[in-house]
């Protein structure tokens, strides 16, 4: 991403993994976007109270000291229009916990590529615009499958 | 031999750095570098550990 060029969104990228969490940096800054990270839930919540900006949330469910569902859940209550992107290698564990995923929240399988990531969050971008001319949800549903193998629900 | 879940998922997510840093290294190389072949190899045999995974993951 060019200095000089303001982000197309600011992403948190929450992982306990390191080196995941750098994977998502270098894809998702050669795409254009900001990021900022934390490794566990609890820092998370740190960062979204002092970040000036957060777009985006790609959150990792298995993690320790607070699960990503249970980190999402309270993101959410202080920030209702933050987009979230589930990154999961158990996305049955995701169903579990959360039977129904609502607006501006997608999922993705772990591993990802280069391209599914870029895609899905660009994708769950394009699904929160409010201008005309919207795409149905669903259609936005079926590119973000048929594309990038993510899913949404 | 079978592995632990929670084992599985660390190598899974060990096995993802190392093919998602592959596919970057291959967006970058020049389509007649001569190391691409090699990253080639390397994400091959990521791809062929993950794909066995499940099969050592204890029920």
């Amino acid at each position: 991403m060019a200095s000089d060029q303001a982000p197309r969104g600011v992403v948190l990228v929450v992982d306990d993994e390191p080196g995941v969490r750098a994977l998502a940096r270098r894809i998702l800054e050669g795409g254009g976007y900001g990021v900022v990270e934390a490794g566990n839930g609890a820092e998370a919540l740190t960062v979204m109270e002092s970040a000036a900006r957060v777009d985006f949330l790609i959150a990792d469910l298995d993690m320790p000291v607070m699960r990503g569902e249970e980190m999402t859940r309270k993101i959410r209550a202080l920030r209702p229009d933050l987009r979230v992107l589930y990154v999961t290698a158990h996305s049955e564990l995701l169903f579990k916990e959360r039977p129904e995923l609502i607006d501006g929240e997608a999922f993705l399988d772990k591993p990802f590529t280069m391209r599914g990531l870029l895609e899905a969050v660009s994708l769950l971008k394009a699904g929160y615009i409010k201008e005309p001319p919207p795409a149905p949800v669903s259609t936005l549903r079926r590119w973000l499958k048929a594309l990038t193998g993510a899913r949404t629900r | 031999m079978t592995i632990e879940p929670a084992t599985v998922h660390r190598l899974k997510n060990q096995l993802a750095i190392i093919m998602g840093f592959c596919e970057l290294l291959l967006s970058d190389l020049s389509p007649d570098s001569k190391h691409r072949a090699d990253v080639i190899q390397i994400q091959t045999a990521g791809q062929s550990a993950l794909d066995q995974l499940p099969q050592l993951a204890a029920h």
